[in-house]
C-alpha cells in the first residue's frame, strides 16, 4: 500500500502553502527514482548512523552566506546555521576606557594619529557672545563610532557627537576622555577592529591618541558578521564573544549566565557571555540599505542588496565539554 | 495516477493468537477496509502482572531500533535487514506492523482500548497506554506477519498517555493525563514500583542517560516535571519555562502563558565507535559546515507562548496584546544535569501583525536525528514535519526543512542508519517515511495507509470536524492563525483567563462536555453551539464558517465533532485505595440539603439558568453567569468565570452563601467533597 506524494516535500519556494492541501497522489518520474537508487545506494547497513551532509546552498565563500530558500507562506524563514569555531576566534583582553578622573593639566603629545575631525554647525555666533563654537565631532572612517566625556559605556556610542569648543571658562576640565572604535579593511587585506583612547580637548578641538589597540576579528558569515573573544582577570563571565554587525534592526540579544548586550551605531557591537552552564544568542535584521556602507568600508559583494535575518547563538551545558556555538543569515521573506 | 499495490494484512485476535485476513487495499481513497462481521474481536482486559508479562519472545521479533527509550505513536524496530514501525492507531484501535521498507502494513493487531503510545523494549516486548481503558499492556512478536500476542495488562491511573523505559530497561514509566501521576512499573512483571503526583495534563516523558531522572512535559502551565528516581521518595521538581512579555523592544516583569507542551525530546548520545565519520575539519570555511553536531545534555519542550491580554481590561477579540503575536511557537531548551532552562527569551523577528503563516501552533511529537542532527517536531494544524536545529536557544527560530504530511501527524520515530524519519499522521490513518538525506525532492516522501478495520468511534462528519477544529491558518476561524485546538487542547482548556470583549473569560473544557450542556458560554447566551462558535470566529478575527444563511457543511462537521468529542474514562483507572469511600462522603454531602451543591448542578450537570452570585469583576460586562456542567471539573483549574479559584478545595471554602453553603463543613468533608468532584 505505498503511495507517493506527488507534492514538492522539502518546503522551498511557495511549495508548502498555509492551506491545507490534499495529497496529490502521482507517481515518482523515473528520474526521482534513479536519484533516489542513487542516494539508497550511499547509505549504510546496519544501525550504524548515516550521516547527512547538508550543503552549503551553492553559495560561494566570500561574500553573504546568505540562504535563498526562503518560502513565501510556509512556516518560518528557513536557516541553515552553521557552527561556529570559538577556539578559532582571537582571545584579547580589551583596556579599559580613560580615567576622567586622571586627566592631564595639558594635552599630551599624541601617540597616534587621530581620525577625528570636526564639522562646524554654527560658526560664529557663539565665539562672538564668549562662548565656544557648537560642532560635530566625526569620523573620518566609514564605520566608526565615537564617545567623548562619557566612555565608561560604549553603549552610547554614535557616528558623531555634538559638542561645544573653543574659549570657554566653563569647560571643567578642559580634557576629557575619548573612545572611537573603528571597523575597516587594513592594507593587507584583513578587516581590522580598532580601539583608539585619546585625551579631548575642548578648547582645540583635537584630540591626542594615547593608544590604539587592534584585534583581527574572524568572519563567521562570509563578509557579513565577525567575531572576536575577550576575557579580563575579574571577568564574570570569564569569556564573551564579541560580534560585530552591520546596524540591525529588531535587534534583541538574550543571555543566561550573563548579560548579553547590544549596542548600534556605525556597525553593532553584540557581547555575548559565554560560560558552562549558560546559554546566549542574538537575532536581528540588517536592512538593504546598509549594507552598501559596510561592503564599501569592508570589501564585500553588494550583488543583489536584500533584507537579512542574522544570528548566533552560543551553549554551554553542563555536560558540554566545549561551548556550542552557530551563527546563521537569512533572506528576510516579504 | 499509479496503480495501486495489494496488501496482504494480517489481522489478529491478541488473545488466541494468529488469525489472517486478506484485505484489498484502495491506493486512491483511504485504506483498506475489513467488513464489521469479519473483524476478529480484541481480547478482554483483566489482570494479568506477573510472570506472565515477561514470556520469552521469539528470536525472530523484530528489536528495538538504536537507543529510543521513549514512547511515541510509532515505534521502529529491526528484523533482519528490515525496518518495522509500530503504529498506535487510536480511532481502530489496533497497532499496526508496518513494513517500512516494503511500504506496507504486515499485520494488525486489535486491542481493547485506544492506544496512545507504544514503545519497544530492548528485549522486543511491545508496550501499549490503553489511554480510554486506563491500562497499560505488554504484547510480544512471533514475526512480522502475525499480530502480537497480549502477554499482560494492569491498571493505571486514569488516562495513561505516555510511556519510557529506563536505560536498563527494567522500569518502564508512565504518564497519566487526567489522575495528573507518572506512575513507574516494573517491566518485567509489571508491579506498580511507585505513583507520583505531578501538575495537570502530564504528556510525554523522558529518562536521562544514567537513569536518576525523568522529564515529564505538560500541556498547560509552562512546567516541565523532574521526578527523582534515585530514591523511594521520588522527589517532584520544576523547571518553568516561562519567558518575558516583551513590551515593544524591552522585556516586561510579566511573563507569557504557555501551551501546547505535548511533546519532549532527549539530545542522543551516539555510542562512541557509531559517531558520524566527518570530514577533516582543515581548510573547510568557517561558513561550510560539512557535517552535523548534535548536542548533548539537552532536553527540548517544544511548545506555544500566548499572552491571553489583561484579565482586567476588556479586548476586542481573545487577548489584547499591543506589542507580540497572541500565540507564538517556541521550542524551550533545558539543561538537564543542571535542570535550568536555558531558553528565557522569545525572541520574534517578524514585524508586529505579521503572522507567518505555517507557524506550529500545536505540536506533538518531537524526536532528534543523529544523522542530521535536526530536532524533529511534528505539526497538527499545518500538517507538517519540522526540522530544527537543536543548537540555538531557540530552535524553533532554527527552522532548517519542513515537509508536508498527511492531516493529524502525531508520532515521529527516526531511523539514523538509514537517515529517514516516520510519521504517523491519525487523522490520514497514513505513515510517512521521509528520506532525511534527499533534498528538494517529490521522492522523499512515502506513504503507507493503514488498513481500515472498524466504523470508528467518530461519524463521517465529526471526522471531518476534528480536522477543522486542529486547523492553523484557516482564515475563516481566525485571523492570526490560531485553530479551535490552540486554547482547546485534546479538546479540553489551556487553564488561562483570556481579555474578552466582555470581561475575563476562563477557557472550558469541550471534550465529553457539550452535548446536552446548553445553553453556550459563561453567560448562557448562546442557545446552540453554531451560534457559539460564531461569535468565537468573530472574536478571532475569523471570517465564519457558515454562509449567508447561517449555514455549511463544514460548520455542521465541527458541530458534530465538539458533540462526539470523548472526555476521559474514568472506570477501571487505579486509585488510592480511600478514595471510594471518601468520594462516596463526598457523594452525600454533594446532595444534601445543608450544603445545596445538587440544587444548581443537578446531577453533578447544570439547570441551564443563570444567576447573579455577586461575582462580577470590574472588567465584567454583566453580573449572572451561567451554571457550568461540574463534569470532569477536577481537570479544569482554574474555576469561575476569571479563574479566580486555583482549586477545587480553594473555591469550595471561599464561596460559601455565594454558592451552596460549605461554610460548616471540616476539613475532612470538604476534602471529600472535592475527592467526589474528581468523580464526576
Amino acid at each position: 500500500m505505498r503511495r507517493m506524494l506527488a507534492v514538492l516535500s522539502l518546503c522551498g519556494a511557495s511549495a508548502c502553502a498555509a492551506a491545507p492541501t490534499t495529497p496529490t497522489k502521482a507517481p515518482a518520474s523515473d528520474e526521482a527514482k534513479a536519484a533516489k537508487a542513487q542516494s539508497a545506494k550511499a547509505k549504510p547497513a546496519g544501525d550504524e548512523i548515516a550521516t547527512v551532509a547538508l550543503d552549503d546552498g551553492g553559495l560561494p565563500p566570500g561574500v553573504f552566506s546568505v540562504d535563498s530558500q526562503a518560502r513565501s507562506q510556509a512556516g518560518r524563514v528557513p536557516v541553515r546555521p552553521r557552527a561556529l569555531d570559538l577556539d578559532a576566534l582571537p582571545l584579547v583582553t580589551l583596556p579599559a576606557p580613560l580615567d576622567r578622573d586622571k586627566a592631564p593639566a595639558t594635552l599630551p603629545p599624541s601617540k597616534g594619529k587621530s581620525t577625528l575631525k570636526v564639522e562646524s554647525i554654527d560658526a560664529g555666533w557663539r565665539s562672538k557672545n564668549g562662548g565656544g563654537n557648537s560642532v560635530y565631532v566625526v569620523l573620518e572612517d566609514k564605520l566608526g563610532r565615537l564617545q567623548i566625556g562619557a566612555v565608561a559605556d560604549d553603549k552610547n556610542a554614535t557616528e558623531r557627537v555634538y559638542r561645544t569648543c573653543g574659549e570657554r571658562h566653563y569647560h571643567n576640565p578642559m580634557l576629557t576622555p575619548a573612545r572611537w572604535q573603528t571597523l575597516k579593511k587594513s592594507a593587507a587585506g584583513a578587516v581590522e577592529y580598532r580601539i583608539v583612547d585619546a585625551w579631548f580637548d575642548a578648547k582645540s578641538c583635537e584630540a591626542s591618541v594615547v593608544r590604539e589597540t587592534v584585534v583581527a576579528p574572524v568572519a563567521v558569515l562570509g563578509t557579513l558578521l565577525y567575531a572576536f573573544k575577550t576575557t579580563c582577570n575579574d571577568c564574570v563571565p570569564k569569556e564573551t564573544v564579541t560580534f560585530l554587525a552591520p546596524p540591525l534592526s529588531q535587534l534583541a540579544a538574550n543571555g543566561v549566565g550573563g548579560e548579553a548586550t547590544a549596542s548600534q551605531g556605525a556597525f553593532t557591537l553584540i557581547r555575548l557571555p559565554m560560560r558552562r552552564g549558560g546559554a546566549s544568542s542574538f537575532a536581528g535584521q540588517v536592512q538593504a540599505h546598509q549594507l552598501t556602507k559596510w561592503n564599501e568600508a569592508l570589501g564585500g559583494d553588494n550583488g543583489e542588496l536584500r533584507e537579512v535575518l542574522m544570528g548566533a547563538e552560543i551553549q554551554h551545558t553542563v555536560a558540554d565539554p566545549q561551548p556550542v556555538a552557530i551563527a546563521y543569515a537569512t533572506l528576510v521573506r516579504h | 495516477m499509479r496503480m495501486t499495490t495489494l496488501g496482504l494484512v494480517n489481522v489478529g485476535i491478541v488473545n488466541v493468537g494468529l488469525v489472517a485476513a486478506a484485505l484489498f487495499a484502495s491506493g486512491c481513497g483511504g485504506g483498506a477496509t475489513v467488513a464489521e462481521s469479519t473483524t476478529p474481536k480484541a481480547a478482554p482486559l483483566v489482570d494479568t502482572a506477573g510472570a506472565a508479562c515477561s514470556a520469552a519472545t521469539n528470536s525472530a521479533a523484530p528489536r528495538r531500533l538504536g537507543q529510543q527509550r521513549q514512547g511515541a505513536a510509532v515505534a521502529l524496530a529491526r528484523a533482519g535487514s528490515q525496518t518495522i514501525a509500530y503504529v498506535a492507531d487510536e480511532d481502530d484501535r489496533a497497532i499496526h506492523t508496518m513494513d517500512v521498507d516494503g511500504g506496507r502494513t504486515r499485520a494488525t493487531t486489535r486491542l481493547a482500548g485506544a492506544p496512545a503510545q507504544l514503545l519497544v523494549l530492548a528485549d522486543g516486548r511491545v508496550a501499549v497506554t490503553l489511554r480510554d481503558k486506563n491500562r497499560v499492556q505488554l504484547l510480544s512478536s512471533s514475526g512480522l506477519d502475525a499480530p502480537l500476542t497480549p502477554l499482560c495488562s494492569v491498571k493505571a491511573p486514569a488516562e495513561p498517555v505516555a510511556l519510557a523505559a529506563t536505560p536498563d530497561d527494567r522500569t518502564l514509566l508512565v504518564t497519566s493525563a487526567w489522575a495528573k501521576q507518572l506512575t513507574g512499573f516494573a517491566s518485567d512483571t509489571m508491579a506498580t514500583r511507585f505513583v507520583v503526583d505531578v501538575v495537570r495534563e502530564p504528556r510525554d516523558v523522558v529518562v536521562d542517560d544514567d537513569g536518576q531522572r525523568a522529564f515529564v512535559a505538560h500541556v498547560v502551565g509552562g512546567k516541565v516535571s523532574v521526578i527523582d528516581l534515585t530514591s523511594d521518595a521520588h522527589e517532584v521538581r520544576q523547571i518553568d519555562l516561562h519567558v518575558p512579555k516583551t513590551d515593544g523592544s524591552r522585556p516586561s516583569t510579566s511573563t507569557r502563558e504557555s501551551c501546547q507542551g505535548f511533546a519532549l525530546a532527549k539530545s542522543i548520545q551516539p555510542s562512541d565507535d557509531a559517531k558520524p565519520a566527518l570530514p577533516a575539519p582543515e581548510n573547510v570555511p568557517l561558513s561550510l559546515e560539512p557535517a552535523p553536531v548534535v548536542p548533548k545534555g539537552r532536553i527540548f519542550a517544544p511548545r506555544v507562548t500566548i499572552d491571553p491580554g489583561e484579565p482586567s481590561r476588556r479586548s476586542s477579540g481573545y487577548g489584547n496584546s499591543r506589542f507580540a503575536r497572541v500565540e507564538t511557537p517556541i521550542v524551550s531548551v533545558i539543561d538537564a544535569a543542571a535542570e535550568r532552562n536555558l531558553t528565557t527569551a522569545l525572541i520574534d523577528t517578524s514585524a508586529r501583525h505579521q503572522t507567518p503563516s505555517g507557524e506550529c501552533l500545536l505540536p506533538r511529537a518531537a524526536t532528534l536525528s543523529a544523522s542530521t542532527g535536526g530536532l524533529l517536531v511534528t505539526c497538527l494544524g499545518s500538517d507538517a514535519l519540522v526540522e530544527m536545529d537543536p543548537r540555538g536557544s531557540d530552535p524553533s527560530r532554527l527552522e532548517r526543512r519542513r515537509w508536508k504530511t498527511p492531516a493529524g501527524p502525531i508520532g515521529v520515530a527516526v531511523d539514523d542508519s538509514r537517515a529517514r524519519a516516520v510519521v504517523w499522521s491519525q487523522f490520514d490513518r497514513q505513515l510517512a517515511v521521509i528520506d532525511l538525506a534527499a533534498k528538494a525532492s517529490p521522492d522523499a516522501l512515502e506513504l503507507i495507509t493503514a488498513p481500515k478495520l472498524a466504523k470508528g468511534t467518530l461519524s463521517a462528519s465529526a471526522t471531518w470536524g476534528r480536522k477543522l477544529f486542529h486547523q492553523t491558518d484557516d482564515a475563516r476561524m481566525s485571523r492570526d492563525g490560531r485553530a479551535c485546538a490552540s486554547c482547546h487542547p485534546d479538546g479540553r482548556e489551556d487553564a488561562l483567563t483570556w481579555s474578552t470583549p466582555v470581561g475575563p473569560r476562563q477557557t472550558i473544557m469541550l471534550a465529553g462536555r457539550v452535548k446536552g450542556s446548553a445553553p453556550f458560554s459563561w453567560l448562557g447566551a448562546h442557545a446552540d453551539e453554531k451560534v457559539h462558535l460564531r461569535t468565537t470566529f468573530e472574536r478571532l478575527g475569523g471570517s465564519g464558517l457558515s454562509d449567508r444563511h447561517g449555514q455549511s457543511d463544514d460548520l455542521d462537521a465541527l458541530v458534530a465533532y465538539l458533540r462526539e468529542m470523548p472526555g476521559p474514562v474514568l472506570d477501571g483507572a487505579l486509585r488510592e485505595p480511600q478514595h471510594a469511600s471518601l468520594a462516596s462522603q463526598g457523594k452525600r454531602l454533594f446532595h444534601h440539603s445543608e450544603t445545596g451543591c445538587a440544587t444548581c448542578h443537578v446531577g453533578g450537570g447544570t439547570d441551564q439558568k443563570s444567576y447573579d452570585l455577586g461575582t462580577k469583576s470590574a472588567a465584567d460586562q454583566d453580573d449572572a453567569f451561567d451554571t457550568p456542567s461540574l463534569h470532569y471539573v477536577a481537570g479544569t483549574a482554574p474555576y469561575f468565570h476569571d479563574g479566580r479559584y486555583g482549586s477545587l478545595l480553594e473555591l469550595l471554602t471561599s464561596t460559601d452563601s455565594q454558592m451552596g453553603h460549605t461554610m460548616h463543613l471540616s476539613r475532612n468533608d470538604a476534602l471529600a467533597l472535592a475527592a467526589y468532584l474528581e468523580t464526576l
